[in-house]
This record gives C-alpha cells, structure tokens and sequence, in this order.
C-alpha cells in the first residue's frame, strides 16, 4: 500500500467514507502520537533520576528508543517526526528552550546516521550496532553545539560522553532489538494497516 | 520499510560481527580524543614578552602580573589582560587564551604573550 505524506492526507483530504489509505493514515498518525507519548514520559522520569557524576548530563537515553523504533515499523519520514516531535515537546514540558538547540541538530544528526546504516548495512550491523553508533554520533554533535553556541571550549567532554553514548546506545538498541522481537505481528499489522 | 523491515529485525542477531569491529574502531577513536584532549594541560607555560625580553610563567598557577602598560591575569589555566592604558585595546578585546599556540599581542608597547605547551592541540584539531 502506497504511503501518503502524513500533511497531505491530514490536512487536504475531504470529509467523507474514510479510505483505505486514510485509515493506513489515522494508525501511522496514532502510532507516531503513541511512541511520541512514551518517549516523552519515559524522558520526564529519566531527567527525575540523579545524572552520572563524570559525565555532566549523561544520560541513559531511553526515549531514543522511540524514534529508532518508529524507523523500524514506520519508515524514514515518520522516524523523523518522533524525533522532532519528541524534542519540541520535551523542551516545552521539561523546561529549556534553549536545549532544543542542542537536543534538535543532534537528533537529526544521529537518526540520519542510524537511517543511512539501516539502508546499507542493516543484517550485517545489529540494530544494537546501528543504535550505538547514532548514540556516540548525538552525544558528539550535543557537545560541538554547546561548544557552538556557549563559545566555552568543551572538547574536553566528548571522549567521556562518546564513552557514555556507546555504552546507553548499546543498551537502548538491544532494547528496542528485543520489543521488535517479542511483539507479535499482530501490533504491527494494526499499526501500519 | 513496514512489515519487512520488523521481519527482517525479528530474524536478525541481538550483535554481529561488525558491530564488534564498529565498537573497536570507536572505542579507539574515543582513546585518541582523550589522549589529545588530556595530555594538552600538561607542562604548559605562560611567555610574557616585553620589549624583547620574555618572562616565563607557569599556566597552572593562578597569578596577577602588574606590569607598567596593563595589567596580566593567569587564573585556572586562563591568561588575559585588564587595565591597558593604550588606546587601541585589541589586547584587552583578544579575552580569555587557554591553549598552546594561542597569544595576545599590543602592537604600541611592543608586547606579546604566547602560551607554550608541548601538547599542540589546537593545530591537530585545525584549529588556531
């Protein structure tokens, strides 16, 4: 089944006997909102819990499960609308507008790394691998655009948290490895239609 | 993507072969930043050159030097310049230097301060 762009068919498409495409639609939609939810939860209790105290902000990065998860039983578009989705709306629900500064690039950053290796080397590379090396490629990013933005020389952070990054990216890609793995195919086939 | 890719993820190995390999190549890079990054403080000195006659100070140890044109701040591995009585001020506005290879420098009082370290840090990450 052809897949329409989410704005398309929310926006332009009259009211009516819904289609088979729309209905594909309104799953996609409630499965991104879904996953959103879950990150964002997931996110609000994670910045609850005390952070590690040699990596300043390190932390285990649980709601990138989300956007990784999205990749796998959605495609590249909709992975990319949890990622962002997910940063707008915990930086307006956890405070800090200015972390959509770092949270964003980076995020965009990392997925784009996981989705090209999804592309050409999935198979070869586990879902863990994929996810480790987006994780190592965020946490990069986030200290460049902090060194960036604050004109304060951070390089100092980026071996500690590229440490940090492999080993919560390993965690999270084995994770969401693991729920793909469980759930029966019957959520999926209620997700995509 | 979909339905294929959840298969091919539910066939798939929890690690691989690859994956190892990645994880070396990063962890390796991970050691190469740090040793760059780590070893950079060490032995670092603060030259003050006046007139053609330097004075070294070392960059860990915090200091105030009163000098007759300005006055020379060292404080946590920082060296920048307050009071400067020429006019221009491009000393004053170079602000805070912390890394080997980066000076500030007053044209009219014929002075130059350079930070000296063996670790080069700033021309390995093409910076200067």
């Amino acid at each position: 089944m052809k897949k329409l762009p989410l704005s398309k068919s929310v926006c332009m498409k009259p009211a009516g006997a819904p289609k088979r495409g729309e209905r594909n639609d309104t799953r996609r939609l409630t499965a991104i909102a879904f996953l959103v939810a879950v990150a964002l939860v997931v996110s609000l209790i994670e910045s609850a819990l005390p952070s590690f105290p040699l990596a300043p902000g390190a932390k285990l990065g649980l709601s990138n499960i989300a956007p990784l998860f999205a990749l796998i039983m959605l495609g590249v578009g909709d992975a990319y609308a949890v990622m962002i989705l997910k940063c707008l709306l915990g930086a307006t629900l956890g405070g800090g507008l200015t972390g959509l500064m770092y949270s964003v690039p980076s995020g965009l950053v990392s997925l784009t790394v996981e989705i090209v290796l999804m592309k050409l080397v999935f198979d070869k590379m586990s879902v863990a691998g994929i996810s480790l090396v987006g994780a190592v490629a965020f946490n990069a990013m986030q200290v460049l655009m902090a060194s960036a933005i604050t004109g304060v020389d951070l390089v100092i952070l980026l071996p500690i948290l590229m440490a940090a990054g492999l080993l919560a990216g390993a965690f999270t890609g084995l994770l969401t490895y693991y729920i793909v793995k469980k759930l029966p195919y019957s959520v999926y086939g209620s997700a995509v239609g | 993507m979909n339905l294929e890719t959840v298969k091919r993820v539910k066939k798939s190995k929890p690690f691989t072969v690859i994956d190892a390999v990645i994880v070396a190549v990063l962890a390796a890079l991970i050691g190469v930043i740090s040793w760059l990054v780590f070893r950079a403080p060490s032995a670092e000195t603060v030259v003050i050159t006046e007139n053609g006659v330097s004075h070294e100070y070392s960059l860990g140890k915090n200091a105030e030097i009163k000098l007759e044109h300005m006055t020379v701040h060292i404080k946590d591995g920082y060296v920048w310049v307050t009071d400067s009585d020429c006019r221009d001020g491009t000393c004053e506005h170079t602000g805070k230097i912390s890394r080997a290879g980066q000076s500030i420098v007053c044209l009219p009082n014929n002075f130059v301060i350079t930070i000296n370290g063996k670790g080069d840090l700033d021309w390995e990450l093409g910076r200067q």
